[in-house]
């Protein structure tokens, strides 16, 4: 709330109107001269009017004016029983110009899910938004000297369902 | 006769030469100002260094003084900007220039022999000196060529009364008293009129201290010979103790000299320091010794960052050197990747008990040489660190075995906010939301949803069997334009505040720990009350009434939250609310919230449309003004249009949401909001993306 919105609004008039009086009482008047101008006739506007202001717009009452996209994560056991998997699911990263991932940079701060590759498969929901249309995520064997393998999703190929398969 | 005429012509002679020679000194430049650096003169021939005493880092500034020998003793002269010291291959006092040549100066009253122990006092244009021994003693010398006492050594004490066992002093920058500490680490105050000490206590630390400084704040430096670490000692404290402040230079043999009314930290020069941005009580700003390095040629990723002093989170640096692949798994191996420019030694730490501190045995990774390399190691995070987010601490410096705060002479630190899990875990990360009120309600307002804006991200901890073990949410204030007083809170619906374990709630805001609990009392649901006035957490600019609304008014303040909340019960992820959950604002209390009513306080609450509102809330509210809500049809917070109060906007991870200026409709930003609106979200779902807005529009 801006409690002084119509102050400012009646003090700006206020000053307008002395600020214009002293412009006149300090310069001269100056006649304007009569020039003839051709007039075009003004272009016919045949668009239907639009709102112009949320306060016209209706809303359905049950409709929370949220969107987001559930996206279904299917991910299979490890594929080791020996060496532990760890896999981050992101939004945020450099989109590769080929299917070589090779050293890919991800904003993990992104990660819609990190977790531990159980021996049993896992399923998850993931909560994105309507503009994020691809996902990376990146498995990780929990090893020295590491080297993550990737995989990718698209809205379009996938739809809303992802199955990881190791 | 004969005898005393060559006496006479020999002193004529030696007046002649010493004319000659202090000529020279009298062409010698001075320094050009009052130096921020210190001056530390090593070796058997003096080479004189300058010393960045907030990192350590010194250079050589002349390995030539024109002596073959020793100089010792050593002090900036403020008066004239020249050092000072005892030159040993003349036995006498010497004057050094810009040019960095020793120049002798001859002395009446001369005491004979060569001393390492000097300073040039402040309130008064003389040098002291001092060594212990019945021949000895604590010396004046003016350099005030007006006083009658020009140049001439005058003993104060002798040195058996005035018996020390100390390698250099400095002169206070206030009170024109010499302090210093002995090789037991007891530290002096030296009354220069009488020669008389007073031991002040002892400061903990032992050796041979060399050279001694002061600066401007009354700080006394002691740099240790044997291994070049300079201690830092509040000499007003009445139990004064060194701290450890930098790494700086051994030598066997060390002098120090200082202009003691210059700041450490120069300025008007461009910053050659990096510091982390971890809160302040980790130690990251100078104040605090924080953990900062000289900026050479190895440091953490592909940049390295300089500044005065630390930005303290929520500012933030650009750090680019680790990534931590997985959380931190408590009791178990997690991986994290190093890019490491340069060679030195990487050290971790890890806040496991989130004090608030770095202890010394909280580390992650000791000592790990790196040379021009990307790593990726496994780690192991103790089995008793917290879950939750936590800071972490890297730093990278050719100096091996350094501690978590302090200055070094080169590489980097870089200060993490990570978090630490256990490891059969799970972390769902919700999408961030940003929370846009319009808090004039139950009255409609101008539409331009930037009355308050919150960036609110949340994650959740899962358990191995899906159950919810802790939420954490962390937020960022955008814009407040408003002129009323609005508290924010989050309502986990449906969720008892009973199964929070109240013992592990952390919250912090700015990155600092709060003393009252987010966990409002008296509620039917969970409410996590973040603060009852968000204004006071916001300093506005002079010309601005709001904050980041208008156009030309930015603001550097920040308000920042976090808050982890752990279940006592981990509840199931099926009976758990979504995101974005049930914020809300609500008035301060005994605060105007309009004309509806008076003072209407912590009961006035305004939610996103059809969120329920907590149990605080006063009811008899509804239907005031343009408000329609039909709480038996779960109509809330909406008027007869259905329209809301509030707008929950998801823009994703990669791009942030601007909000409209002050006083834009959010239509007119945004002019895909109508299609959305009218499609009931089928349509225009990406309404908010600024691909979409009229940016000129958006602040």
């Amino acid at each position: 709330m801006k409690t002084h919105s119509k102050t400012i609004v009646i003090l700006t008039c206020i000053i307008s109107i002395l600020g214009c009086g002293g412009e006149e009482e300090s310069k001269p008047v100056e006649v304007a001269t009569p020039v003839e101008v051709s007039t075009a006739p003004p272009p016919v506007d045949n668009s239907v009017p639009e709102t112009t202001i949320t306060a016209d717009l209706i809303s359905s009452p049950d409709f929370g004016l949220s969107s987001s996209n559930d996206l279904q994560i299917n991910l299979s056991a490890s594929p080791s029983t020996t060496t532990g998997y760890f896999i981050n699911i992101c939004t945020d990263f450099d989109k590769p110009n080929s299917n070589n991932y090779e050293g890919i940079n991800i904003n993990y701060a992104s990660c819609k899910l990190r977790t531990r590759v159980a021996s049993t498969a896992q399923e998850f929901t993931l909560a994105i938004s309507p503009v994020e249309k691809e996902l990376i995520a990146q498995l990780w064997p929990i090893e020295n000297g590491a080297k993550p393998i990737n995989f990718y999703w698209n809205i379009a190929d996938s739809g809303n369902n992802w199955q990881i398969t190791f | 006769m004969l005898y005393s005429k060559s006496i006479q012509s020999y002193f004529l002679i030696l007046s002649f030469c010493c004319l000659i020679l202090f000529q020279g000194v009298l062409n010698a430049t001075p320094f050009e100002s009052c130096p921020s650096k210190a001056f530390l003169m090593q070796q058997q021939v003096a080479q004189l260094y300058g010393v960045n005493l907030v990192t350590g880092n010194y250079s050589l500034l002349s390995s030539d003084l024109g002596t073959n020998d020793k100089i010792n003793a050593v002090g900036f002269n403020f008066h004239d900007n020249y050092i000072y010291g005892w030159g040993y291959e003349w036995g006498t006092l010497v004057r050094i220039g810009s040019d960095f040549q020793a120049t002798p100066i001859t002395l009446t009253d001369n005491p004979g022999a060569n001393f390492y122990v000097g300073d040039v006092a402040l309130n008064e244009n003389s040098y002291y000196f001092y060594r212990k021994g019945s021949s000895y003693g604590l010396y004046k010398v003016s350099l005030d060529e007006q006083s009658p006492d020009y140049l001439d050594a005058n003993k104060i004490i002798d040195g058996l009364t005035l018996s020390l066992t100390i390698y250099d002093f400095a002169f206070h920058p206030s009170n024109n008293q010499l302090y210093t500490v002995d090789k037991n680490g007891e530290l002096y105050q030296i009354n220069v009129d009488n020669g008389s000490s007073t031991s002040l206590g002892n400061v903990g630390e032992l050796g041979t201290f060399g050279a001694v400084y002061f600066d401007i704040d009354g700080n006394l430096y002691i740099s240790r010979n044997t291994d070049g670490y300079v201690f830092i000692i509040d000499v007003a404290d009445p139990a004064p103790t060194a701290t450890f402040f930098a790494y700086g230079p051994s030598a066997s043999q060390n002098d120090g000299a200082r202009c003691a009314i210059a700041p450490i930290v120069d300025e008007s020069i461009a910053a050659t320091a990096d510091y982390g941005d971890a809160p302040d009580s980790y130690g990251t700003t100078l104040f605090s010794n924080g953990a900062r390095h000289a900026v050479s040629d190895n440091y953490l990723g592909s940049t390295v960052t300089t500044e005065h002093n630390a930005n303290v989170y929520p500012k933030t640096d650009v750090d680019d050197g680790i990534v931590f692949i997985t959380p931190l798994l408590a009791g178990s191996d997690s991986l994290i990747q190093v890019q490491a420019t340069g060679a030195g030694y990487l050290n971790v730490w890890g806040d496991w008990n989130r004090d608030g501190i770095f202890a010394q045995d909280e580390k992650l990774i000791s000592d790990k040489h790196m040379a021009d390399s990307t790593e990726v190691f496994l780690v192991n995070t103790p089995l008793s660190a917290l879950n939750g987010f936590t800071w972490t601490r890297a730093r990278f410096s050719s100096v091996p075995s350094i501690v978590a705060s302090g200055g070094v002479s080169d590489g980097e630190v870089e200060d993490y906010r990570v978090l630490v899990t256990n490891a059969g875990n799970s972390q769902i990360q919700d999408t961030p939301y940003y929370i846009a009120f319009e808090d004039n309600w139950p009255e409609k307002g101008d539409y331009d949803l930037n009355d308050v804006v919150i960036l609110q991200e949340s994650s959740l901890l899962l358990t191995d069997s899906y159950t919810v073990k802790q939420i954490e949410f962390q937020g960022e204030v955008r814009a407040l334009g408003a002129s009323y007083h609005n508290g924010f809170a989050i309502q986990l619906d449906n969720i008892l505040p009973s199964n929070v374990d109240t013992s592990l709630v952390r919250f912090e805001i700015n990155g600092v720990l709060q003393t009252n609990s987010a966990i409002e009392e008296g509620t039917q649901y969970l409410v996590i009350k973040i603060t009852d006035d968000l204004r006071s957490h916001i300093q506005l600019t002079q010309e601005c009434d709001y904050y980041k609304t208008e156009e030309n008014c930015s603001n550097t303040s920040q308000m920042t939250f976090s808050v982890t909340v752990p279940f006592i019960n981990p509840i199931e992820l099926e009976q758990f609310p979504e995101a974005p959950y049930n914020p809300f604002i609500f008035a301060q209390n005994h605060t105007y919230h309009g004309d509806l009513f008076f003072h209407p306080g912590r009961p006035l609450e305004i939610h996103l449309k059809n969120k329920m509102p907590t149990s605080k809330a006063d009811h008899s509210l509804f239907g005031l003004g343009d408000d329609n809500t039909q709480v038996s049809a779960n109509y809330l917070y909406q008027t007869s249009n259905g329209l809301p109060w509030a707008l929950a906007i998801n823009p994703g991870s990669q791009e942030e949401w601007k909000h409209p200026r002050e006083m834009v409709d959010i239509l007119q930003a945004y002019p895909d909001f109508q299609e959305f609106v009218e499609s009931n979200g089928n349509k225009a779902t990406s309404w908010f993306s600024q691909g979409n807005a009229n940016t000129n529009k958006l602040y």
